[in-house]
């Protein structure tokens, strides 16, 4: 059995603690600072042609990317690291709400920290896209420009003309927002089995070996790493599509109708069910976690 | 029926971590409203048999019963129960009196508690000083830990080493709250190891050596 009261109450309590933590604070820092330098090419692209940009269209652009999705998940580690806090105030928590409403608490903290860091992204980018934007759902003169002639511009918008071709801004930004969240999630509820199972300094390391991974089985680099054929880039991009957490949060590795890379939906149900799976490993670890009764907490 | 007489119920309970046996047949009958001892070095096996009570540490073999609840089959946790384990802990940035409301509003207790106010008071805490936990000296956190430990009105009290970190005025008054309390039908598990707390505190005490436990 498990209490909403007390499980809500837990995930108040790790939230009043991430709210007076400087990580917390350092992590948004870092996240807005790579949302600033991601978005300036689009920007200053904006500026160059004298055209205005869709309010979400610097999100769009910069996280339909790998890189970019896994650089900002990297500042997402910060205050990943207070999560869950197993010290002296969880016992008296742990205690009083029992196992499973603790741990259930910690699963809504992990929820809506993942939730919290992306809407971040999200509004960080629109708050940089600045004045020379609008919110009509449809694509802007920039983005027509640097969907027809990318290369021209060096812009990183691998399927941007069929991207715009196929969906207007808003969902577009949603599906990003969606598959951006289903990491974050993904990172966190890593850290949460991890760390409930073998502690604190396990769960950072968890995240640290899967986003080092997922750095380094980015199809070019992998091929490039495996001293591959050209011509085996296609079967290295299924793979990683199919098999990569990163890539699955990275909209171009998709289908979008004419390649066996998975479809939107099918990522969706992959990393939901991914999720599903983590938090009974988390459910499972927290019949064993056993506390120190030692410190407080900053 | 006998178990109604007992608070607690411990029997051939054995605790291990890796090699090392850490409880060896532990066998333990608290009586009801009255404040039992346990006292043995550092290191004996004292705090892991209170966290096996409360029920923290699953014991390898060997059962504990709390107010008639086996642990582990009926409950996770220890029912009715207050505690305090080593150094206390809470949020550092927060008020003393802050964070007892947030810890009394998350229980799911059929009777009432008192009002945290009220517990620091008993203990001799000032409820309006908005001072920051981390700012309390080691006497004040300790008493804020009993505090907590006793807002809920538990039946059983589980409190290791309470008294460090009080001056002696500290250590008079947490003396006095536990022999209320006991008048009051509470039962309590005292670890320390103050012979004095003991011998003046306590109607029943037990010494533990090696992970084994023998009454006194």
């Amino acid at each position: 059995m498990f209490s909403i009261k007390g499980a809500w109450g837990c995930a108040c309590w790790n939230l009043r603690l991430l709210a007076k933590n400087l990580r917390f604070y350092l992590g948004l820092f870092l996240g807005f600072l790579i949302c600033f330098f991601l978005t300036q090419r689009t920007i200053q692209l904006s500026g160059i042609f004298g055209t205005e940009l869709q309010m979400f269209e610097p999100f769009v652009w910069c996280f339909a990317d790998s890189d970019s999705v896994l650089f900002a998940s990297l500042a997402l580690l910060l205050p990943l690291s207070q999560v869950p806090s197993l010290n002296a105030p969880a016992s008296y928590l742990i205690f009083r709400t029992g196992r499973r409403s603790w741990m259930i608490g910690q699963t809504i903290t992990a929820i809506l920290l993942s939730l919290f860091y992306t809407l971040f992204l999200l509004a960080g980018t629109c708050l940089l896209a600045g004045k020379n934007a609008f919110w009509a759902n449809r694509w802007s003169d920039t983005a027509m420009v640097m969907s027809f002639i990318p290369d021209q511009f060096e812009v990183s918008i691998k399927v941007a003309r069929s991207t715009v071709k196929l969906s207007a801004p808003f969902n577009c930004a949603l599906q990003i927002f969606l598959l951006t969240a289903q990491y974050m999630l993904f990172l966190s509820l890593v850290n949460l089995a991890v760390s409930l199972r073998f502690g604190k300094q396990a769960g950072m390391s968890a995240m640290i070996g899967i986003s080092l991974a997922a750095y380094l089985l980015t199809p070019d680099r992998f091929m490039a790493w495996m001293g591959l054929d050209i011509r085996l880039g296609y079967i290295a991009n299924l793979l990683a599509a199919w098999f990569s957490p990163l890539q699955h949060a990275t909209y171009t590795m998709h289908s979008f109708g004419y390649d066996s890379l998975p479809a939107l939906w099918q990522t969706h149900l992959i990393m939901g069910g991914v999720n599903i799976g983590l938090l009974g490993l988390c459910g499972a670890a927290a019949e064993h976690i056993s506390f120190l009764f030692r410190r407080g907490e900053r | 029926m006998i178990g109604a007489n007992y608070a607690v119920e411990v029997q051939g309970v054995y605790k291990s971590f890796g090699n090392e046996m850490v409880l060896e047949d532990i066998n333990l009958n608290l009586k009801r409203g009255l404040i039992h001892g346990i006292i043995g070095r550092n290191g004996c096996g004292k705090t892991v048999l209170m966290k096996c009570i409360l029920g923290f540490f699953k014991p390898d073999h060997g059962q504990i019963t709390v107010f008639g609840k086996q642990l582990g089959k009926d409950c996770g946790f220890a029912p009715d129960t207050g505690m305090i384990i080593e150094t206390p802990g809470f949020i550092d940035t927060e008020s003393g009196l802050s964070n007892l409301k947030y810890l009394s509003g998350l229980g799911n207790r059929m009777r009432p508690g008192m009002p945290p106010g009220e517990a620091m008071e008993l203990v001799g805490l000032d409820p309006r000083n908005r001072k920051p936990v981390s700012k309390y000296s080691l006497g004040m956190r300790q008493r804020l830990g009993i505090a907590q430990a006793i807002m809920e009105r538990p039946s059983l009290l589980i409190l290791d080493e309470p008294m460090n970190g009080l001056d002696n005025s500290g250590v008079e008054d947490i003396r006095r709250l536990l022999c209320s309390l006991r008048e009051q039908g509470t039962t309590v598990l005292l670890a320390s190891h103050n012979p004095l707390d003991i011998s003046t505190l306590c109607d029943t005490v037990f010494g533990m050596d090696g992970g084994k436990l023998q009454r006194l």
